[in-house]
């Protein structure tokens, strides 16, 4: 297994819903690598396409929506040209997925060691007492403890944060080469949130899967990603190692979002924290140009008319913009 | 980890319930549930072992007039009926066919509705469209005019009763199952089932199915006192069970034309469908509310 090859590469990747009201386009050309153990965050504000994005990947899209372009290599493979019959043994195998709501994603008349279970049995050629024997390792492994007892219960009989550990369960089980971790810490209190982001971290440490890892929280990115991609209204708007990002945010976006973290070290207490003019447009009604003019501070005539480009800036820092802003000092 | 220890403590020591086994603690508390299941299993037990301890024909009709319409005796506990059979024996029967066919055409027009639903609710589109629209057509046809008609291509029987109270009952059902299936589809563990690899067909037998069983039991349940009454009303009116064989709707068809002179053969199949019907819907109720997901705790 080489360290530096490309596991995921999603090119051109466009998901459009059709929706009585017109076309959405939640996602619009995105573009992205994953390499092998590296963890890629993917940050935007709701509605900016990251659930859709991580969807598209694992072919999970249903009416309206559909993925209309573009190609998801992963190992060589394009999996949007995958059977069903393929992808289903690519989902839960190769490619894992952890959700947003650990309350709702286990199904309540099943034990949780069953559910664990179902994916290692559809997977992996073991027997029922084998699988059992590995199921209770992995709740073992993601910290739930009396794993023995705990295979025995029903959902509602577990907190959310040891739900969410018994999805993580679910979704190492077969050893993935790819997590999607979508928003997984978000429903959680801030105790368990750190809990949970430290379990992953480890985990992923110990197996060396790669990390697609999809939040709002600027502050959760910080602590997993090495590279972070910001996407807005379904573009990616930005993209570099995680440093450039938070030391140098090119793009006025992500400058604005950055700026509207709250500074604890901060010697200026009483100033008002700035946050961003305007809301994520209607993705009915998008702007001419650069979607993000009417909220811009540098927008000029330009930037009404045409999309910018992703160029990159400097090596290894692409960026979506006429004006990116000049010599950041840094924001956080 | 301290909030989730602390649950843990909490937890230990009380015994762990499985959803079912949940429903049965809450059920066993459920005071009308509980005289519900106990009259039935009274009612069940008289009307299944009965004829075998009081082993007298319910068909056979004594010679000449001395017997008929006799008032309850030693040798006739119930009395005889208008041909002088003996009530008790017809009313045992008749119990049989009874709550037989109540079993079977509930159980059937329930199997027949939720198969209808987990297809429609499970693939939606124009597989949902057209069988949705089935429902409706036949939820607006009139049944009982259509009974007569029926009763003379199909004949009269039980088992032409319970086919037809299985073509005309599976709409509800159907609707029911429908709804859970379209609710569970939204739900996050449907992704997440998808996202570990499982067909879709295994996620409609086997993830969404355990979830529809709780509205499906306590239809059943509520259908076979509808079913009940229904094969009553339909031999009441003459197209059901025919005589000789009895059954509780036709013991009081056969009772109408005695109701002001003796009216002992309208009390006895009157209160059996009575509360037999009132015991399935104790029942039924009970289980509604032993099984309601808010519950869940």
């Amino acid at each position: 297994m080489e360290k530096n090859e490309i596991l995921v590469d999603v090119k051109d990747l466009k998901t459009y819903f059709f929706t009585d009201d017109g076309v959405v386009k939640a996602v619009d050309g995105a573009n992205f690598t994953i390499k092998r153990g590296e963890v890629l965050g993917l940050v935007g504000e709701s509605g900016c396409g990251k659930s859709v994005a991580s969807l598209s990947i694992m072919r999970l899209i249903d009416k309206p929506g559909k993925i209309v372009g573009g190609e998801v290599i992963f190992k060589g493979e394009n999996l949007l040209k995958k059977t069903e019959e393929g992808i289903r043994k690519i989902r839960g195998s190769e490619i894992a997925m952890i959700f947003q709501e650990p309350m709702t994603s286990l199904n309540p008349v099943f034990t949780i060691g069953n559910q664990i279970m179902e994916a290692i049995l559809l997977h992996q050629d073991l027997s029922e007492e084998e699988a059992k024997k590995r199921v209770i390792e992995l709740l073992n492994l993601v910290g739930i403890p009396e794993p023995e007892r705990r295979f025995a219960q029903y959902p509602h009989e577990l907190s959310g944060g040891m739900r969410q550990r018994a999805m993580i369960a679910m979704a190492i089980s077969c050893n993935p080469d790819l997590l999607i971790s979508d928003e997984a810490t978000t429903a959680l209190d801030v105790t368990i949130q750190a809990q949970i982001l430290e379990l992953m971290k480890d985990l992923q440490k110990k197996i060396g899967m790669a990390v697609l890892f999809i939040t709002h929280d600027l502050a959760l990115v910080a602590e997993m990603a090495n590279n972070i991609a910001v996407t807005y209204t379904g573009k990616i708007v930005e993209y570099s190692d995680a440093r450039s990002i938070f030391k140098n945010p090119k793009h006025p976006y992500t400058y604005g979002l950055l700026r509207s973290v709250p500074n604890l070290l901060s010697e200026e207490t009483k100033v008002e924290l700035p946050a961003i003019e305007g809301m994520v447009p209607s993705p009915y009604h998008m702007s001419q140009g650069c979607h993000f003019n009417p909220r811009c501070p540098f927008a000029t005539e330009i930037c009404r008319k045409e999309m910018p480009e992703l160029n990159e800036l400097e090596p290894h820092h692409l960026v979506r913009c006429f004006h990116p802003v000049q010599a950041a000092k840094e924001v956080v | 980890m301290a909030n989730e220890l602390t649950l843990e403590e909490k937890s230990k020591g009380k015994e762990s319930y499985s959803y079912w086994g949940l429903v049965f603690k809450r059920l066993r508390k459920h005071s009308m549930a509980m005289i519900g299941f106990f009259m039935l299993i009274i009612i069940i037990v008289v009307v299944v072992l009965g004829p075998l301890v009081w082993r007298v024909s319910p068909t056979q009709q004594p010679e000449g007039m001395e017997d008929i319409l006799l008032s309850p005796s030693a040798a006739h506990p119930f009395g005889t009926d208008e041909y002088g059979r003996d009530i008790l024996a017809r009313f045992l029967y008749g119990g049989r066919v009874s709550i037989f066919i109540g079993l079977m055409a509930a159980i059937s027009s329930v199997f027949f509705g939720a198969v209808i639903g987990l297809t429609a609710g499970f693939f939606g589109g124009k597989i949902d469209a057209v069988l949705m629209r089935l429902v409706d057509i036949m939820l607006s046809i009139p049944i009982f005019p259509l009974l007569i008609a029926l009763a003379s291509v199909l004949g009269k029987g039980v088992w032409q009763i319970i086919l037809v109270i299985v073509v005309f009952g599976w709409m509800g059902d159907a609707r029911l199952v429908r709804s859970v299936v379209l609710s569970l589809k939204e739900e996050e563990f449907s992704e997440a089932a998808k996202a570990i690899g499982v067909s879709p067909l295994r996620i409609m037998f086997i993830h969404y199915l355990p979830n529809v069983m709780a509205p499906i039991i306590v239809s059943t349940t509520l259908g076979i006192g509808g079913a009940i009454i229904y094969e009553a009303s339909i031999s009441f009116l003459g197209f059901g069970v025919q005589a000789p064989l009895a059954s509780w709707g036709n013991m009081l068809q056969h009772a109408q034309d005695y109701i002001f002179t003796h009216q002992l053969l309208v009390w006895y199949p009157g209160i059996a469908i009575f509360l037999t019907v009132l015991s399935f819907n104790f029942m039924g109720d009970g289980l509604r509310d032993a099984m309601d997901p808010r519950l869940y705790r």
